[in-house]
C-alpha cells in the first residue's frame, strides 16, 4: 500500500495545544495531520509517510515514550513535555529524538524548530 | 528532616498545652496516677501481709493484733487515697503517702518485734514509687524518714549497736539506689517518648509540605498547556486579522484555555484551604 505523505504529525492529547500548533504550522505552509494519543499516532504513521513528528510525552493510553519504543525508524522527532525531561527519558529516547522541547514553546521558535526538522528529514532522505 | 534534642516546646500526647517534656522531667509521673498507684500498694501489701502474718507463727514478743491492725489500716486507707482530689494539691503532697508508708512499715517492725531488715523490702518498694513519681534526688530527701522509721523500732526494742541496727548502713543505700535508678530510667523513658513525639510531628509536617509542594508542581505543569494554547491562539489571531471568522475561532480557543487555567488556579486554592482546615481540625482534636 502506498503511503500518503504529510510534512508534520502533531500528537498531543490536549485539544487546545494540538489544534493551535497544527493551525500555526498550516499557516506556514506545512501539510499537517493530528493525533490525540499514542495509539492514534502509530495508526497514522502506518498510513502516512511523515517527515516530522511533534510528540507530547504525557498522553492517555499510550504515551510518547512508548510511541518511540514502538518505532524502529521514527521520523525526525520533536519531543515535547510540560515536565522537565530527566536523564532517564533522554537515555531511553537517545538516537530517536531530534530536539527536546519544554512547554510552552513560543510559536516563532516552534515554527523554526519544525523548519529545522524538515531540513533534517530532507538530509536523511537524501542519505537513504 | 533532622530532629533536634527535645526542646521546651515539645508536647506529649494528651498533655495539656503549655506543659513541656522539661516540666515532665522535673515532675515525674502524673500526681493523680502516682497517688492511686500508692493506694493500690497500700491495699495489696497490707492485705498480703495481713494474711501471711495470720497464717504463720510469729516470734516471741510480737503483737499480732497490732500487726493486723496496721495491715488493715493500709487496706482501708488505699481506696481513700484513690479517691482524694490529688489534682487540686501540689505534687509534694503525694510525698506524704511515702512517709505514711514508711510509718506503716516502721510500726509493723515494732509490733512484730522483728529485725529492721526483715521488712526492708517494703522500704525498697516505697523508694521505687518515689523514683517513679517524683523528681530525681527526692529519694535522698526522704533519708531522714527512712532512718527514723528503720532504727526507731530497733531502739525501742532495746537494740544497741548490733548487727540489726548496723544494717541501716546497707538498707539506706539500697533504697536510695533503687529510687534514683527508677527515677533515672523513668526520666530517660519520658525523654525518649518526647523525642518520638517530636520526630513524629516533624514527619507529619514534612509530609504536609511535601504534599503541598507536589500539588503545586502538578498544577504548575498543568498550567503550561492552557498557557501554551493561549500563546498560540494569540499568535494565530495576530496573523489572521484579515479574517474575522478565524479571529473569532482563535478568540474562542483563548477564552476556553484561560477559563481552564483559572479553574486550575481555583482548584489549587481550594486544595490549600482544605488542607488548612484539615490541619486546624487535627490541632483542635475535632
Amino acid at each position: 500500500m502506498t503511503k500518503r505523505h504529510a510534512d508534520v504529525l502533531v500528537t498531543d492529547d490536549d485539544d487546545g495545544i494540538r489544534s493551535t500548533v497544527a493551525a500555526m504550522l498550516r499557516a506556514e505552509g506545512f501539510d499537517v495531520i493530528e493525533a490525540s494519543d499514542g495509539d492514534m499516532a502509530l495508526e497514522m504513521l502506518e498510513e502516512h509517510q511523515v517527515d516530522v513528528l511533534v510528540l507530547d510525552i504525557r498522553m492517555p493510553r499510550m504515551d510518547g515514550i512508548s510511541v518511540l519504543d514502538a518505532l524502529e525508524v521514527p521520523p525526525v522527532v520533536l519531543l515535547v513535555s510540560a515536565f522537565s525531561m530527566d536523564e532517564e527519558i533522554r537515555s531511553r529516547t537517545s538516537g530517536k529524538v531530534f530536539r527536546y522541547l519544554r512547554k510552552p514553546v513560543a510559536p516563532g521558535r516552534l515554527i523554526g524548530f519544525v523548519a529545522e526538522a524538515m531540513g533534517e528529514a530532507k538530509v536523511r532522505s537524501a542519505e537513504g | 528532616m533532622a530532629v533536634g534534642p527535645v526542646g521546651p516546646r515539645t508536647r506529649l500526647n494528651g498533655q495539656p498545652k503549655g506543659v513541656t517534656t522539661d516540666a515532665l522531667h522535673v515532675e515525674g509521673l502524673d500526681r493523680v496516677v502516682a497517688a492511686r498507684v500508692m493506694g493500690v500498694v497500700y491495699v495489696v501489701c497490707g492485705g498480703a501481709v495481713a494474711v501471711i502474718a495470720a497464717a504463720v507463727p510469729q516470734p516471741a514478743g510480737s503483737n499480732l493484733a497490732a500487726m493486723e491492725g496496721i495491715c488493715i489500716s493500709g487496706v482501708v486507707l488505699g481506696p481513700l487515697v484513690w479517691m482524694l482530689p490529688w489534682e487540686r494539691w501540689p505534687r509534694v503532697a503525694t510525698l506524704a503517702l511515702a512517709v505514711v508508708a514508711l510509718g506503716f512499715i516502721s510500726g509493723f517492725d515494732a509490733a512484730s518485734a522483728a529485725d529492721g531488715f526483715r521488712y526492708g523490702l517494703f522500704d525498697v518498694v516505697v523508694f521505687a514509687w518515689v523514683g517513679l513519681s517524683q523528681a530525681r534526688g527526692t529519694s535522698v530527701a526522704l533519708v531522714p524518714f527512712l532512718v527514723a522509721g528503720y532504727v526507731g523500732p530497733l531502739v525501742a526494742a532495746g537494740h544497741g549497736w548490733d548487727s540489726a541496727t548496723a544494717s541501716v548502713f546497707y538498707a539506706v543505700p539500697s533504697c536510695i539506689v533503687t529510687g534514683e535508678a527508677v527515677a533515672w530510667m523513668a526520666d530517660r523513658l519520658r525523654r525518649t517518648q518526647g523525642e518520638l513525639v517530636s520526630a513524629q510531628e516533624a514527619l507529619v509536617q514534612g509530609e504536609r509540605l511535601s504534599a503541598v509542594g507536589e500539588m503545586a508542581t502538578v498544577i504548575g505543569h498543568e498550567l503550561r498547556n492552557p498557557l501554551g494554547a493561549v500563546t498560540n491562539a494569540h499568535y494565530l489571531i495576530r496573523s489572521s486579522l484579515g479574517d474575522p471568522e478565524q479571529v473569532e475561532q482563535y478568540l474562542d480557543v483563548a477564552e476556553r484555555e484561560v477559563t481552564r487555567a483559572v479553574r486550575l488556579a481555583e482548584d489549587l486554592a481550594l486544595y490549600m484551604r482544605e488542607r488548612e482546615l484539615e490541619r486546624a481540625r487535627v490541632e483542635d482534636g475535632t
